[in-house]
């Protein structure tokens, strides 16, 4: 399938990702009053995760990636990828320099010192150290831009191992495989900064699996790479959402939250009246009309008549609502 | 569903968003001749405030109108289905030999909804199959979709003739929630039809990006909304669609989705008046005059009637949620009752799971006796005298309660020792332990072998009683577990009833 096939095919993901960028744009803009965002949807799948792909994006944007000092004093004390003489390798960004004539330092590994307390007199005595304590690369500016966040940590005594490089490799190769099926621009800063978490309710075994499973077909591309939820251990660190279902929902003021809707939304909305919430409503659902009459409801209660709108071109079978709720 | 599957079912519902619905309207003056006499007929019975035989026959002139004007069956089939059973003939028969003493207004049109009847009765072939016979662009794959499975076969031997070409099957509405893409749906009945019985999700959220909609002209009304949320409606093509009022509402058969049309005799068995947890279930009017609650978020399985060979043979088993289950499904069900079908796969499981269960329940119903003749303070005081730590009342019940999900208790704080000491099989507590860790394992067990054991259990297996009796009972061998397959008649609206009467199978009055 060409790249183009799949990019008409995914328009309905590519407006659910503007959407994401929407809210996170107006989230920053209005911090004093409170969001909700309904979408009605032919279905429900995939919703959350184009969604909050979206969000994502929209809070990564804006850093100085022209800047190569600026981005790299972010990366600093974390483990990145890089290439040096054709081959990539990963490492500990230990130093970033303040004059672009320098040179970054990459830590490959550490040598383990032995445990002296363990060692009798004479074993101390004949032990030699290592001659280097460690392996570094050092990288000139011409090579800066190869540094990329790996997204997560390695044993600083053993460095990473080659096939962990490979997939570190491989990351970034996805996300911009990802790019180019749904025209997007992410970049690679998201594969370990936190700038952004939101908590998705609904069919969290459904939305793991939508997540988790390769999304095209030879691409091997997930969503996960880029939602990096926190039920993970990979992704624990540098974590983009929590998936979780039922309607027990404790969420402090201002979170972003996406709502799944079914049964229990109206709990749900209770739950959520401080946070901006989004709200999926799957047409095919059976509990579709009520659902929807519960968003407008709320819709009736709103705050005031400014709310910003989305400017997008919109499919036709993507309906939504966008008001302040308080 | 994967990724590229929920793509293409957003580009049908674009295109039919864009393109709207065909309707093809058709002229059926013996139909709507009879619509008229049996809304007659039906404001007659209401004005003279009648009951009985006469409201009987009023539902049994709006059920042959509905399922003539909503499927492609052979009218004369339809009729002889609907009133030639010796109950509806005999309702006919006893009313026109009363028409004398009632009413002019309601003789002449009862007499009249009879001849119009009689002039249906002559035709064999649905004016309904026309249009789908001019049909064009025959590739792909096409549903017809009929909710009632008792008249599959029949619609079936009608379609093949005029959905040559096509690669088709009929399905039920509830099947097209999560389907995979089709190539175009054929739908029979009018859009106010859809609302009625809240299937507007077939346009909604439509599995195929062409939708035909066969409608009678004299009941074509309606429109349907896109979504909820402020737009307009879809657009349909073929016809201007009146407004649909509640005067379309008002003469059908069955209530609109949602609301009950029958009651539950009393629940002759165990007291379950004490119960302190109730929940929220649907009730379920099933065949053989029986009945049962179903937890409105739960889940049942069903049989598949295969749509290739007759519609009277089980093709596989489904689970569907609750929320789906509509009447002419064919739900699975312990014999005993109960949709969960865990313990009934479980015992398939067990090499003696027999003689383990009637050990289960024999304590069980020594210990209701014990709360039947004593109550329930005495039998926790003396339960507490024999050792048992949490004897309670609410605790009791639960370890009484007869749905052989309940194993009964797990073996702590001496509770079961207690019990059975108080019941007279402390002998028999070694037993009563291995029994309940051996069907705990089983349940687990069949937890993940369901699918497979009750396809393979049911698979193949005639089902032509089902639409005869209302139900049928089915066991492997002579000595494998029993269940039985209910035939779902009528869907209730959502009530709160004790937890412990959830799948119980009770009789059902009108």
């Amino acid at each position: 399938m060409s790249d183009v096939a799949m990019t008409n095919k995914s328009e309905w993901a590519t407006t659910l990702i503007a959407l994401g960028q929407f809210l996170a744009e107006i989230k920053g803009a209005t911090l004093a009053r409170k969001s909700t965002f309904a979408l009605c949807l032919p279905r429900i799948d995939y919703a959350a995760a184009f969604f909050v792909t979206g969000i994502i994006k929209q809070s990564h944007q804006g850093e100085p990636v022209h800047d190569q000092l600026a981005r790299l004093q972010k990366l600093k004390g974390r483990w990145v990828s890089f290439v040096e003489g054709g081959r990539t390798g990963v490492g500990l960004l230990e130093k970033v320099p303040e004059d672009i004539r320098d040179q970054c330092k990459i830590l490959h590994y550490k040598k383990k010192l032995p445990d002296f307390e363990s060692m009798t007199e004479e074993e101390r005595k004949r032990y030699v150290p290592p001659r280097s304590g460690g392996l570094w690369s050092l990288l000139r500016a011409d090579k800066w831009s190869s540094i990329k966040p790996v997204g997560r940590d390695f044993d600083s005594h053993k460095g990473a191992r080659s096939n962990q490089v490979v997939k570190a490799t491989k990351q970034s190769s996805r996300i911009q495989a990802f790019n180019r099926y749904f025209s997007t621009d992410l970049g690679d800063e998201i594969l370990s900064s936190r700038r952004s978490h939101v908590w998705i309710y609904g069919n969290a075994t459904r939305i793991h699996s939508e997540v988790f499973e390769t999304l095209i077909p030879n691409e091997d591309l997930r969503l996960a790479e880029i939602l990096r939820p926190d039920s993970h251990a990979e992704y624990a660190a540098s974590a983009h959402c929590s998936i979780a279902a039922g309607k027990s929902i404790s969420l402090e003021a201002d979170s972003m939250v996406v709502l799944e809707a079914g049964r229990c939304l109206a709990d749900q909305l209770a739950a959520t009246e401080r946070c901006h919430r989004t709200i999926l409503l799957g047409r095919n659902s059976p509990s579709y009309d009520e659902s929807a009459q519960l968003v407008m409801d709320a819709y009736a209660r709103r705050h005031a008549d400014d709310a910003p709108q989305p400017d997008l071109s919109c499919p036709i079978s993507i309906k939504y609502l966008f008001f302040y709720h308080a | 569903m994967i990724f590229e599957e929920i793509s293409l079912l957003y580009s049908r519902t674009e295109q039919l968003y864009k393109q709207g619905i065909s309707a093809h309207l058709v002229a059926f003056p013996e139909l709507d001749t009879f619509d008229e006499s049996r809304k007659e007929f039906a404001r007659a019975v209401t004005h003279h405030a009648l009951s009985g035989l006469w409201e009987e026959a009023m539902i049994l002139f709006n059920s042959v109108h509905a399922k003539i004007a909503r499927s492609p069956c052979s009218p004369a089939w339809l009729c002889n289905e609907q009133l030639g059973n010796l109950e509806a003939a005999a309702v006919l028969t006893n009313l026109a030999s009363r028409c004398g003493s009632v009413d002019g207004a309601v003789a002449n049109s009862f007499q009249n909804a009879i001849a119009s009847i009689k002039s249906l009765q002559a035709i064999t072939t649905n004016p309904l199959l026309v249009p789908l016979s001019k049909l064009e662009d025959r590739r792909g794959k096409c549903f017809a979709v009929l909710r009632d499975t008792r008249i599959w076969e029949e619609a079936e031997k009608s379609l093949e003739g005029c959905l040559m070409g096509f690669d088709w099957a009929i399905v039920k509405p509830s099947s097209l929630r999560n389907h995979h893409s089709v190539d175009r749906i054929l739908l029979f009945g009018p859009p106010w039809y859809l609302r009625y019985n809240q299937e507007q999700f077939l346009v909604r959220a439509p599995v195929a990006g062409r939708v035909d909609m066969v409608v009678c002209a004299h009941e074509f009304a309606g429109t349907i909304s896109g979504s909820l949320l402020k737009d307009g409606d879809i657009p349909i093509h073929g016809g201007e669609a009146r407004v649909a009022s509640r005067a379309h509402w008002d003469f059908e058969p069955m209530p609109p989705a949602g609301a009950t049309r029958f009651s539950f005799k009393g629940h002759e068995g165990f007291d379950f008046s004490g119960s302190d947890k109730n929940i929220t279930a649907i009730p379920f009017r099933l065949g053989g005059k029986r009945g049962t609650h179903f937890k409105h978020d739960g889940h049942v399985w069903i049989v598949e009637p295969s749509s290739g060979s007759g519609g009277r043979v089980c093709v596989g088993v489904q689970r569907i949620a609750v929320e789906d289950l509509e009447s002419g499904d064919l739900v699975i069900m312990t014999t005993g009752g109960g949709g969960d079908l865990i313990p009934l796969v479980a015992d398939m499981i067990l090499e003696n799971s027999t003689d383990i269960r009637r050990l289960q329940n024999e304590w069980k119903i020594r210990l209701r006796k014990q709360v039947e003749i004593h109550d329930y303070g005495s039998v926790v005081q003396e339960l507490k005298r024999l050792g048992s730590e949490r004897a309670t009342p609410q605790n009791i019940r639960n370890w009484c309660n007869p749905n052989p999900r309940h194993i009964g208790m797990d073996d702590k704080e001496g509770d079961l020792i207690s019990v059975l000491q108080l019941v007279g099989l402390s002998e028999q507590y070694q037993e009563v332990v291995d029994g309940m860790q051996k069907l705990t394992s089983a349940h687990i067990s069949a937890g993940s072998q369901l699918h497979r054991k009750l396809r393979e259990s049911l698979e193949g297996t005639d089902l032509t009683a089902i639409y005869r009796d209302g139900f049928l009972e089915v066991r492997d061998g002579n000595e494998g577990p029993a269940k039985t397959i209910f035939l779902v008649e009528e869907r209730g609206m959502e009530e709160q009833i004790p937890e412990e009467l959830e799948g119980v199978i009770r009789e059902v009055v009108s």
